[in-house]
């Protein structure tokens, strides 16, 4: 090891430190490691000092030791040694985007339908690029069709399309709808006999026996939704993951920032959704970052989580539907 | 939000282009409207009816909307004439194989005539973009690059295989072989063949025989890293490939490795460097481009080569670069 070099990790791979211990978020590559918050304080050092330097300071910490650890993260293509760390400047965390509305949830319902035009527009308006159709029961195909035929005439890119199963429908008509709208990322069939997964062209075709009766069903926070990826790690850090930029239209046409918050700011009979956006308080939420909420503060996984800002008491604490203690560390069974 | 009534054209290959979508997402957000022309629907002459003639006072006119002046015009890509593959394919099998290519190259080079005198007829105030082959030429692009005083890897142009062994010894028997134009892809169906930057061996060598067509040898140089820079005006944005440490992607990284990215990060590079990239372009009469040089481990910077109408999405992306919020802003000002 040649201790005039620095040791840095890779600016996309960023430690989080948590109360007893550290993850290293990988945002190119989606995955976490676990490492130690002593460790954290080495690695923070190695930006400025040269390894001769850390050597010096660190007293407790040998060469031979530091060695191995450094080999460890470069097999792990973490980090890597350089002679002049300012070549390898940190991502900047200013995330700029021209969109108003990132995230659109829609309650289908007949009088969404019969809305639809003006919500539409809406949206083109704000340049909504995501956008997630929910029915908790049963809603007809053929009406669920009349909200996809008008999507190529918006901004939006990204579909999901959560339905659920009954028995008027078979599993073909579901690949069918598929096959004609391939913006359709990912179709969710809730309440079906059986889990099944499959991918129709590049779309991905999800049956699951799970019921999803209400917006009551949602705000979990588990493992498998962490979102590791530059874009939410860097909204994550200044705003709000779950509502910054999102608007929500219930079955009844009120206006929300998410479908199981109550507050409405109106409804889409008699306002549009930019008039609903620039309502007071519309925004409030969307500024409550992960660092200001209790308990998830200290958690290492923070700017991972998807958070939700519905279930709980108090706007300022961690959501009701986490199990995960930060201090244990470990994810207590819910009960 | 301000009112804008400037022209704006943006010329790209098709509807689903991410780049171009993001910058007119930040043009219409700043109050522009702008105008588009895909070149995809040039060819695709079914859907889109198009017409171009000359008025009275011989300018170009059509109803496709991108008659007059413009304020500013972005080519950000022209088709690849890819839409040609289906008509190679609506020929019947009566017509012999032969025919086909030989009327596939003819329009081809149709189209290439027209297109350039489209976009030599638009006018405007301030034009991004470029057109590949005017800027393209890798030979040239190289030498310009030395006259810039950016370090090059060395290379030889022959159909000697004497030369060839002379330029193999003296670069210590590394060395590669690359395609001057675009990269050679070739539908089989089943099957695309594409051709890659390949270390040349001494077996490859013995194989040659004495006399082959004109090809293009250079030094191979062992790197500590790519790099991949987007210009635009004076700004450089600079982003570093770990391709090294993968053996599959060593040589060339377009050898994706998808279950392990190469690493991607922003980069600083040196400024007497920028500055040298930026005196290029401007010799170059170039607005923005891509460049990939490599970082040797040598410790010197290698140019490699220019790409006018390179992507820059991924290094937008990979580095949080604001680069299409740069270009709107440089077509509405
Ligand atoms: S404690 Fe907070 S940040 Fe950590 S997993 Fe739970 S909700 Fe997410």
């Amino acid at each position: 090891m040649n201790t005039n070099f620095y040791f840095t990790l890779f600016s996309n791979c960023i430690p989080v430190k948590g109360a007893v211990r550290s993850i290293i978020c990988d945002l190119q590559r989606g995955s976490y490691l676990f490492i130690s918050n002593d460790i954290v304080d080495v690695l923070a050092s190695c930006e400025t000092m040269p390894i001769f330097k850390i050597l010096d300071y660190y007293r407790n910490i040998n060469e031979v030791e530091l060695e191995i650890l450094f080999n460890q993260l470069i097999e792990l293509n973490l980090g890597h040694y350089c002679e002049n760390p300012d070549r390898f400047p940190k991502i900047n965390t200013q995330f700029n985007s021209p969109y108003e509305i990132l995230d659109c949830i829609i309650e289908l319902s007949d009088c969404n339908l019969k809305y639809i035009d003006n919500i539409f527009e809406s949206l083109t308006i704000l340049g909504c690029q995501t956008i997630e159709l929910r029915t908790y029961s049963h809603f007809s195909l053929e009406k669920i069709e009349i909200f996809l035929s008008k999507l190529n005439l918006t901004r939006i890119r990204n579909v999901e399309l959560i339905v659920c199963h009954s028995q008027l429908e078979t599993s073909n008509a579901f690949e069918a709808i598929l096959k004609k709208y391939p913006i359709i990322e990912t179709l969710v069939i809730h309440s079906a006999d059986i889990d099944n997964c499959k991918t129709i062209g590049a779309s991905n075709l999800i049956f699951t026996t799970q019921i999803i009766t209400s917006s009551s069903c949602c705000g979990n926070i588990s493992k498998e939704d962490f979102k590791i990826n530059l874009p939410f790690y860097l909204h994550g850090i200044k705003n709000n993951t779950c509502l910054y930029k999102k608007i929500s239209i219930k079955a009844n046409g009120d206006i929300t920032n998410c479908p199981s918050l109550e507050k409405t700011f109106g409804s889409v009979i008699e306002l549009s959704l930019e008039q609903a956006l620039n309502t007071t308080g519309f925004k409030e939420l969307w500024s409550i970052k992960k660092d200001d909420i209790n308990i998830c503060k200290v958690c290492e996984f923070r700017y991972i989580c998807s958070d939700c800002r519905a279930f709980l008491n108090d706007v300022y604490e961690k959501p009701f539907k986490c199990s995960y203690d930060p201090y244990s560390p470990s994810f207590h069974n819910l009960s | 939000m301000i009112k804008n009534h400037k022209r704006i054209l943006i010329i790209s290959k098709s509807t689903a282009d991410i780049s171009t979508e993001d910058v007119i997402d930040w043009l219409i957000l700043n109050g522009n409207r702008p105008e588009r022309l895909n070149g995809d629907s040039i060819e695709d002459f079914k859907s889109h009816g198009i017409t171009f003639s000359i008025n009275d006072v011989g300018e170009l006119i059509s109803n496709t909307g991108m008659t007059g002046s413009f304020y500013s015009i972005w080519l950000r890509r022209w088709s690849d004439y890819s839409s040609l593959i289906e008509t190679k394919r609506s020929f019947d099998n009566s017509v012999s194989a032969d025919l086909v290519a030989h009327i596939i190259s003819q329009l081809t080079r149709d189209l290439s005539v027209i297109e350039n005198f489209i976009l030599s007829n638009i006018r405007c105030v301030k034009f991004l973009g470029s057109d590949n082959k005017k800027h393209g030429n890798k030979l040239n692009n190289l030498l310009l690059a030395k006259k810039h005083n950016l370090e090059i890897p060395e290379f030889i142009l022959t159909t000697e295989k004497t030369s060839l062994n002379k330029f193999f010894e003296k670069y210590n028997k590394k060395i590669i072989l690359k395609d001057l134009s675009i990269t050679f892809n070739y539908d089989l169906g089943s099957n695309l063949y594409t051709t890659y930057t390949e270390l040349i061996t001494e077996e490859d060598i013995s194989n040659f025989p004495d006399k082959f067509y004109l090809s293009f040898f250079q030094e191979y140089i062992e790197k500590e890293y790519e790099i991949r820079c987007f210009i635009l005006e004076t700004k450089v944005y600079s982003m570093a490939i770990f391709s090294q440490i993968d053996d599959k992607t060593k040589v060339d990284c377009r050898k994706y490795n998808f279950q392990n990215p190469n690493r991607t990060v922003p980069y600083s590079l040196p400024l007497v460097i920028e500055k040298q990239l930026i005196n290029l372009f401007s010799d170059l009469k170039l607005l923005s481009g891509s460049v990939d040089l490599i970082k040797g481990l040598d410790k010197k910077y290698y140019f490699l080569e220019i790409n006018s109408d390179g992507q820059f999405g991924m290094v937008a992306e990979c580095c949080n670069y604001n680069i299409n919020y740069e270009i709107a802003q440089f077509l509405c000002s």
